[in-house]
């Protein structure tokens, strides 16, 4: 990877894509390791409703929680490839817990003929 | 395919896809009021959505990003989040009056009852749309959608009076008696601007970019298509004003109708000028319908990251499917009361254009960017234009509402 | 990941949210109860004049439109006169103008009727009614507008 990279500009809020090439959500927040006596680590890139909710004004983020049960997911920073116009994981989404949602809804849409 | 055919094709589609019927009844009505003293609204937005689709088709091209995964991040998650909200917003009121405009057309062949024709016309997009592959659909109400050249063949059939026309394209303020009158020129100008530059239109053409799957290559190609297509188009806007000018403002009639549209035809080239015509704004309006209920999907899907495309099997973009479904019947519900759909596709006209700045704001400094861009970022032709657009519709933005508000919808 | 947002933050949001929409609400049914201006009632009039010279035009050029288009078409003019009908019945308007606004409103039934019939495909009975109607349109047009 790059020497530097601009997590505002450059990760957050940027598409997430797996091994197999496919989008599964986006940069929602980012958390970071504070090390004693050392300057923060990126740790996780988070993906979620609750991750996005809590960058929203306070209304709109207790909505969320309140109609929105789903944890979020965390992806550590070692599951990253690179970063370009979008973040390339190492993995595929289901190893990640990423993509779920879209699973679940593909298996009842697989249920339509031609699907 | 051939090259050549690739581009001869793209430029067809593009002007087969140029009208829907929020522009049709604008630009006639404008006519039938103003003469042609608005033609110079419809040049200004044809340049402006050739600009500007030029642009999302080249960011499509070079970083396969499509517009909403730009908004978001290059204007936050909040405000990108409004923007959203909104667009999918005008996406569904325009959507639902092109569903209303197909089920008028069908009506107007068939003579069947109305409701029931908008049931058919929600079974007939959930089809067409479920089983034929994205270039089909582009290729098929693209094409069909040149029907609509009857209108321009009408048009030179009135005889225009090419003084006044060529007038008609410098922009000036209109000699008029009161100040409704002069609000209600420009609540006109307004409308036609932001009947011409529907965001869809640049939500879609970007994605499907994506989903024709461009590369750097491809941005010669993107070029011919949006700058020959869309002014070709243009023409067709043009033409559009003439017969509002020339046979509309005579019988003193503001048409409200597609079959309003479709007189004109007869009148001129008898039952193929009727055929063509209707046929011609079936295909038109149901291609308007495809795109907003598509482009309302490719917003949601690309804003928070789920897979999405045509090019996907249903079943791999489960949530996308899903929206555009939803969509689709979420419209025919609106629709399906009885609403008048040009009144529908008015408020849409009139929020589009709210929205248009949030849109295209994005794009142009993406665009611009040559950190992002490398070689291919805007030229400086392109950034000044691309800038003067941003404030001419930035003001147009500012005035709509109170000019909607004012003007009584332009009844003034 | 940390808690940017408090209860409090939400339950302020949330009132000031509220407020904003009871106004919006408030405006609105303020400006639809209060009694209407020539101009709304003009703006109204000149849609029905416009459908009236749409009327005449169908009936004149009947024998030039395919049958079956003439008759739908005329069944949505029909269906655009009801509703602006329907628009000038509900306006609440100023005192002065309810005279003119029962007129425009027995013309637009008038006018209904025509276009029905030109629907069921009788275009010769009231061949001339439009015209007709579309005149004293314009005249109150004109009134309304001084």
């Amino acid at each position: 990877m790059r020497q530097s990279l601009d997590l505002a500009r450059e990760v957050l809020d940027h598409e997430i894509v797996d091994a197999d090439g496919v989008s599964c959500g986006m940069v929602d927040d980012i958390e970071f390791d504070h090390p004693p006596g050392k300057p923060p680590v990126v740790s996780n890139l988070v993906v979620g409703p609750h991750a996005w909710s809590a960058r929203t004004p306070a209304l709109l983020s207790w909505l969320v929680r309140l109609v929105v049960h789903a944890p979020v997911v965390r992806v550590p920073w070692s599951e990253v490839e690179h970063v370009t116009e979008r973040v390339q994981l190492r993995s595929t989404a289901a190893k990640l817990g990423l993509g779920k949602a879209d699973r679940r809804v593909g298996k009842w849409v697989s249920r339509i003929p031609g699907a | 395919m051939g090259r050549f055919a690739e581009v001869f094709l793209g430029i067809l589609t593009a002007v087969g896809g140029f009208v829907e019927i929020g522009e049709l009844t604008f630009t006639l009505t404008a006519g039938s009021i103003f003469g042609y003293t608005l033609l110079w609204v419809t040049a200004l937005g044809t340049a402006g959505i050739i600009l500007y689709c030029e642009m999302a088709g080249r960011i499509a091209a070079v970083k396969h990003r499509a517009v909403f995964s730009l908004i978001r991040e290059r204007t936050g998650f909040t405000a990108g989040l409004i923007t959203l909200v909104a667009a999918t917003g005008v996406s569904v009121l325009t959507c639902a009056a092109e569903i209303g405009g197909v089920a008028l057309v069908w009506q107007l062949l068939s003579a069947w009852s109305y409701r029931w024709l908008v049931i058919a016309a929600l079974v007939f997009f959930v089809l067409v749309v479920w089983w034929l592959e994205f270039e089909w659909i582009e290729r098929v109400f693209g094409l069909g959608g040149l029907l609509m050249c009857v209108y321009v063949a009408t048009a030179l059939a009135e005889g225009p009076s090419w003084s006044d026309l060529l007038a008609g394209l410098v922009p000036r303020t209109p000699d008029v008696a009161s100040g409704r009158e002069l609000a209600n020129y420009w609540y006109y100008a307004v409308a036609i601007l932001s009947s011409i530059m529907l965001p869809y239109e640049t939500y879609f053409y970007a994605s499907g970019g994506i989903e024709d799957q461009w590369k750097p290559k491809d941005i010669t190609l993107n070029r011919v298509i949006v700058i020959v297509g869309f002014a070709l188009g243009g023409l067709l806007s043009v033409s559009l004003v003439v017969i509002g000018a020339e046979f509309f403002q005579a019988h003193s009639i503001q048409p409200q109708l597609p079959g309003s549209a479709a007189i004109s035809a007869v009148l001129a080239f008898g039952s193929v000028g009727l055929f063509a015509a209707l046929l011609g704004m079936f295909f038109a309006f149901a291609g308007a319908a495809i795109e907003t209920a598509l482009s309302g999907a490719y917003n949601i899907a690309q804003f928070v990251g789920w897979p999405w495309g045509k090019y996907r099997e249903p079943r791999n973009a489960a949530r996308f499917t899903l929206t555009w479904l939803v969509i689709f019947v979420a419209c025919t519900a609106i629709i399906v009361t009885g609403i008048d759909p040009v009144q529908v596709v008015e408020y849409s006209i009139v929020f589009s254009v709210v929205v248009l700045p949030f849109t295209y704001l994005p794009v142009l400094v993406v665009a611009a960017d040559k950190r992002i861009m490398g070689e291919y970022a805007n030229g400086i032709a392109s950034n000044v234009l691309g800038w003067i657009y941003l404030v001419i519709i930035t003001l147009a933005a500012i005035v709509a509402i109170p000019l909607f508000v004012f003007t009584h919808g332009g009844q003034a | 990941m940390a808690e940017r947002w408090s209860r409090r933050d939400a339950l302020h949001q949330g009132i000031a949210v509220a407020a904003i929409v009871v106004l919006a609400v408030a405006g609105m049914v303020y400006l639809r109860e209060r009694p209407q201006g020539p101009a709304s009632l003009k703006a109204e009039v000149s849609t029905l004049r416009s459908q009236a010279a749409e009327t005449e035009l169908v009936l004149s050029s009947a024998s030039q439109l395919d049958a079956r288009f003439m008759k739908a078409h005329a069944e949505q003019l029909a269906k655009n006169i009801e509703r602006a009908q329907d628009s000038i019945g509900n306006l609440n308007v100023q005192p002065a103008l309810r005279d003119a606004q029962r007129f425009a409103r027995n013309e637009a039934q008038r006018l209904h009727g025509v276009a029905q019939a030109a629907s069921q495909g009788d275009v010769t009975s009231q061949r001339t009614l439009p015209r007709i109607i579309a005149g004293e349109l314009q005249v109150l047009e004109h009134t309304l507008e001084r």
